[in-house]
């Protein structure tokens, strides 16, 4: 066991001796119950198949092995220090899938990571990142995804070790790293400016594999979009932010190619899990890529961490 | 004794010769040097025929052949190129689904690089090349993502 899981138990052990009813009393998935507010209209199918694509859902959703990004019977497995995630299914199955879901639903669990039957989702489910899209987005979004094919089957239980596998746990570990914040435009930039920084930190959450993570499996904001190690420990996610380390001198242009097509100014293809990453923005209207790209390229400048 | 010795010594040394002859690098630092100067050159080439298709660049049929051509070769080369021992190491970002996939991963070059080179003579145009170079190019992604891990 390295030092971080130590630490990890340790600081559970503690928990366990202040209580097991405070543990009870502060893990309820009823504290991450946000304010829901009446998500009305209909939704805009054609929007949510854009946030759809820029969210990456199928990138972990879609049946492994398939062509079709819009079969999500779910199925892929997440190998991490933490023990192998399997994603669900999210087709619209009525049993098996998201299908007796409620647009509510939706919402909560794409903001507070809670389950409609009141458990908490692990944050391999990147809700860090999609709490901070608008209402409006996550209706047509969910509307998008109940327009699919339903598909029958399940994927395997998540095979955790312990104590990640106390599912109650994540409600600590949301006290403390899911701020409920939406995304906010800054006024001071421009309107691409603020589209991309929308698409990249909330729906793409490119910081999500982009950064290195401490021993809770949270992000170290000094590190973010600085690049990490993958969670599988197979390769490191690049530095993304002009700093020399990461792509520095890259033009708009570059990086909208990149998105695009998957091909670095060096005409090097990008590898690992960021190809199935470009499938998905790669069908995104241009505008949108180059307000990514604009929007990664103003990022603050940071050095890659150390890698161990 | 000594014969012996010496004959031994001939054979490995004989051994060798033909291994090198085969193409396979002596070690597998040299494997991996030599693929991944394989694939900067593939990059070199991509980077020609995507200017060209995209009109970024003249048509130059001789160029267009010698890009399909590059990835031709580079497809009969790249699978003797990661023995046993290269898994890591040096600067590569080989993904280890490489030795537990290795006839997925030998399929694909033998599929892409039949592709490539069945193309280099029908193409005689831009619009002819843009079609033979378009589903190779895309080649790069499926493949990366399959047998490449993510790498700064």
């Amino acid at each position: 066991m390295n030092r971080a899981a130590k630490r990890a138990v340790i600081s559970f052990a503690a928990l366990a001796a202040a209580g097991a009813g405070a543990f009870w009393a502060f893990t309820s998935p009823s504290l991450s119950r946000v304010e829901i507010a009446t998500v009305a209209g209909a939704p805009d199918l054609a929007n949510g198949e854009l946030l759809f694509n820029a969210g990456g859902c199928a990138s972990c959703h879609a049946a492994p092995g398939g062509d079709d990004r819009t079969n999500l019977a779910g199925g892929l497995a997440l190998a991490t220090g933490f023990g192998t995630f399997h994603a669900p299914n999210i087709s619209p199955h009525r049993e098996d899938g998201i299908g007796a879901w409620s647009v509510g639903d939706f919402v909560l669990a794409m903001r507070a990571g809670v389950s409609p039957d009141g458990r908490h989702y692990y944050p391999a489910f990147p809700y860090t990142s999609y709490q901070r899209m608008r209402e409006d987005d996550l209706r047509d979004m969910f509307g998008y995804i109940m327009s699919l094919e339903p598909v029958a089957g399940r994927a395997p239980d998540h095979d955790l070790a312990f104590p990640y596998n106390i599912r109650r746990g994540v409600g600590l570990w949301k006290l403390v790293y899911l701020d409920g914040a939406r995304f906010e435009p800054d006024p001071s930039r421009s309107e691409s400016w603020n589209r991309g920084a929308y698409l990249v930190e909330a729906a793409a959450h490119c910081a999500e594999c982009h950064s290195t993570r401490d021993f809770a499996g949270a992000i170290v904001p000094e590190t973010r979009f600085a690049g990490g190690p993958e969670p599988d420990g197979q390769g490191f996610s690049p530095n993304i932010t002009p700093h020399p380390d990461g792509v520095a001198g890259w033009s708009e242009a570059e990086m909208a190619d990149l998105l695009a097509t998957g091909f670095t100014p060096d005409f090097d293809s990008v590898g690992g899990s960021m190809a199935a990453v470009i499938r998905n923005t790669a069908l995104l209207p241009q505008a949108d890529i180059e307000a990514m790209a604009e929007y990664i390229l103003s990022l603050p400048p940071r050095p890659t961490p150390p890698r161990d | 004794m000594k014969k012996s010795v010496i004959l031994a010594g001939t054979l490995m040394v004989l051994g060798a010769f033909a291994a090198s002859a085969q193409g396979v690098p002596a070690t597998p630092a040299a494997a991996i040097e030599e693929r991944t100067s394989i694939m900067s050159g593939v990059g070199d080439a991509t980077r020609t025929g995507v200017r060209m298709a995209r009109e970024q660049a003249p048509f130059d049929l001789d160029a267009a052949r010698d890009v399909l051509r590059t990835y031709a070769s580079a497809a009969e080369r790249m699978p003797l190129l990661f023995p046993p021992g290269s898994e890591t190491g040096g600067d590569t970002s080989a993904a280890p689904t490489i030795w537990s996939d290795r006839a997925g991963f030998e399929r694909r070059f033998a599929d892409w690089g039949a592709a490539a080179a069945g193309a280099v003579d029908g193409v005689s145009d831009l619009d002819k090349f843009r079609a033979a170079f378009g589903p190779l190019a895309d080649g790069c992604s499926s493949c990366h993502g399959e047998y490449r891990v993510r790498r700064n």
